[in-house]
């Protein structure tokens, strides 16, 4: 349908068993193809859950999220599988994520494996296209997930994620705990991508920083709920919330710290 | 010694000894069953290579065994049997046909030393055989309790308590009363093998399941359920290959165990039956009090067990201690 939202969150929320709040509260958003949004927030505002929610890791309690105007709640087995192939997460910690005992060639491929695409060669040929993508150096394919540095197995992580060609990319943390330039670099592939694929991409990051350099709009995160939602230059210039405006300062002081 | 140091010499003391027992037909200088009627409870020889006169020579022999008396024996220094290489399509022994008992023999004149090598071959292999059984056994089980969680959990740990609680030995000489008397030898090694491995199975169950439900959790299985993976591939390619180690240590912990076990069962007449030897029955002639003091030489088979716990359970012990 022309003019649809890639995806669609409508009022969505969770409460983990036995926990006294709410992890995550009435959200509502949209993200538009090829678009970037950041979720930002500070430790338990509820950025994970949503994002696990979208990857279809965890179920919300009650709302509803529509991928291409399609409710994921009414799907049935096979179009849920489907579904997971279009929408793909690079979980917060790249080296919890790849299996030590693989190479990084049967990391990248598993997704194809999974979803029995293509012949064992056609996979290889396919990873190694993957790798370079993701700006591996040429013959990584081999190496297992523990011989690469902590930058390299995001990237190896991004190039995995990428392997089904999905239209929306979520990033939970993935800049988290990799030093400046390291980061820097992450940031300039996910832009890369971006503009070579055309994805959807929702960067969830408790920092403003990268979210701004990233993103075209940032959502604020507050007590599981989003508290406000801005292009990325108004949420500096103009932030409205309070948990914004502290989020901000932080932001712009570390910016500062880091100009001395 | 180093951790890994200790794992090469006890893994290459067991091949040895692994080796030597499946080549018992070719190292025993007898078969199991030969009997030399006239040589009951001979002492074991002395391979010598001087002779009475003091002589040396190059080829080692030994005298022949001449009666003096009710299970006793002089050495007839008149006649001497050079030990060779490969007589009659085995590794060694005397080529005039007399009597070379390296171990001694037992009541029937049958050599002990070939009875041990071929005994070795029941005792080890069914050991073997009943940890691989336990082992597949304690993998279904600890996998599937531990992934799916819930009610197979239970269910299935509640089993493993039950396994633990039931007295086996009875149980056991039930199940053999009511097996017909004589059963095929490939019979019993299949009943001893699967007995003991259908008791073992539930110590490594508890470890695997404990693998399992850590490894369930690991951010790589969420990845690949992500990808759309089916619950058989995530077993298959990540949470098995996690409990590789534990497999391998479990291993070595239960071989000797059960080869204890066989030797135990075989001992109380429930393993493997004569004419076809294994430790345990071999030493059940030594349980008479006169045959041990008389013919001490029949408790080899104890000795025989001694070096194979010792290299399992250094080897088992150097596994469990590396970091990986």
């Amino acid at each position: 349908m022309a003019g649809e939202p890639l995806l669609s969150v409508r009022g969505l929320s969770k409460r983990y068993p036995g926990a006294a709040g709410w992890a995550m509260r009435d959200v509502s958003f949209e993200v538009e193809a090829g678009e970037s949004l950041a979720l930002c927030g500070l430790s338990g505002a509820g950025k994970s859950t949503l994002a696990r929610c979208l990857a279809q890791f965890e179920q919300p309690d009650s709302g509803e999220i529509l991928f291409q105007g399609r409710s994921t709640a009414s799907l049935g087995a096979s179009e849920r599988a489907e579904l997971r192939t279009q929408i793909q997460i690079v979980l917060q910690q790249p080296a919890a994520s790849l299996n030590p005992r693989f190479t990084a060639e049967e990391i990248v491929s598993e997704p194809l494996v999974i979803q029995r695409r293509g012949e064992p060669a056609a996979r290889a040929r396919r990873a190694a296209e993957l790798l370079e993508l993701a700006g591996l150096p040429a013959g990584s394919g081999r190496k297992r997930a523990l011989e690469f540095s902590g930058g390299e197995r995001q990237r190896l992580a991004i190039a995995r994620a990428l392997a089904l060609g999905p239209k929306l990319l979520i990033l939970d943390e993935s800049l988290s705990g990799l030093d400046l330039s390291v980061k820097a670099q992450i940031l300039d592939l996910l832009l890369e991508l971006k503009q070579r694929l055309s994805l959807a991409m929702i960067l969830v990051s408790h920092d403003l920083a990268p979210a701004a350099q990233f993103a075209d709009r940032i959502a604020v995160m507050d007590g599981g709920s989003i508290v406000e939602c801005a292009a990325a230059g108004d949420l500096f210039t103009r932030p409205a919330h309070p948990r914004t405006r502290e989020l901000v300062a932080a932001a712009l002081a570390l910016a500062s710290g880091a100009a001395l | 010694m180093t951790a890994r140091g200790k794992i090469v010499i006890a893994a290459a003391a067991l091949a040895a000894m692994h080796f030597a027992a499946a080549l018992a037909g070719f190292i025993a200088p007898y078969d199991y069953a030969e009997q030399h009627r006239d040589y009951p409870y001979a002492p074991p020889a002395r391979v010598r290579f001087f002779d009475a006169a003091g002589r040396f020579h190059l080829r080692p022999f030994v005298y022949a065994l001449a009666p003096d008396g009710p299970g006793s024996y002089r050495q007839d220094t008149a006649r001497a049997y050079p030990v060779r290489l490969f007589v009659n399509g085995r590794l060694f022994g005397t080529d005039s046909g007399g009597p070379l008992f390296l171990l001694g023999s037992d009541g029937f004149g049958r050599d002990v030393f070939s009875r041990v090598l071929y005994g070795a071959r029941a005792s080890l292999f069914t050991g073997i055989a009943a940890a691989c059984i336990a082992l597949a056994l304690g993998l279904l089980a600890g996998v599937a309790a531990g992934f799916y969680g819930g009610w197979p959990d239970r269910l299935i740990m509640r089993g493993a308590e039950l396994a633990l609680a039931l007295p086996w030995l009875y149980l056991l000489l039930a199940v053999r009363a009511f097996l017909p008397l004589h059963i095929t030898v490939a019979q019993t090694f299949a009943l001893l093998a699967a007995i003991i491995g259908g008791i073992g199975w539930v110590r490594p169950a508890r470890l695997i399941r404990g693998v399992t439900l850590s490894g369930r959790e690991r951010e790589y299985v969420s990845a690949a359920r992500g990808f759309g993976a089916s619950d058989w591939y995530l077993m298959r390619r990540h949470i098995v290959p996690m409990t590789s180690g534990v497999l391998i240590t479990q291993a070595t912990v239960l071989i000797p165990q059960f080869v204890l076990t066989e030797v135990t069962l075989s001992f109380l007449g429930l393993g493997v039956g004569e004419p076809m030897p294994s430790w345990g029955n071999m030493l059940a002639e030594a349980r008479q009090y006169h045959a041990l003091i008389l013919h001490p030489w029949l408790l080899a088979p104890a000795l025989a067990v001694i070096p194979v716990l010792l290299a399992y359970l250094v080897l088992a012990d150097a596994l469990i201690g590396r970091p990986d």
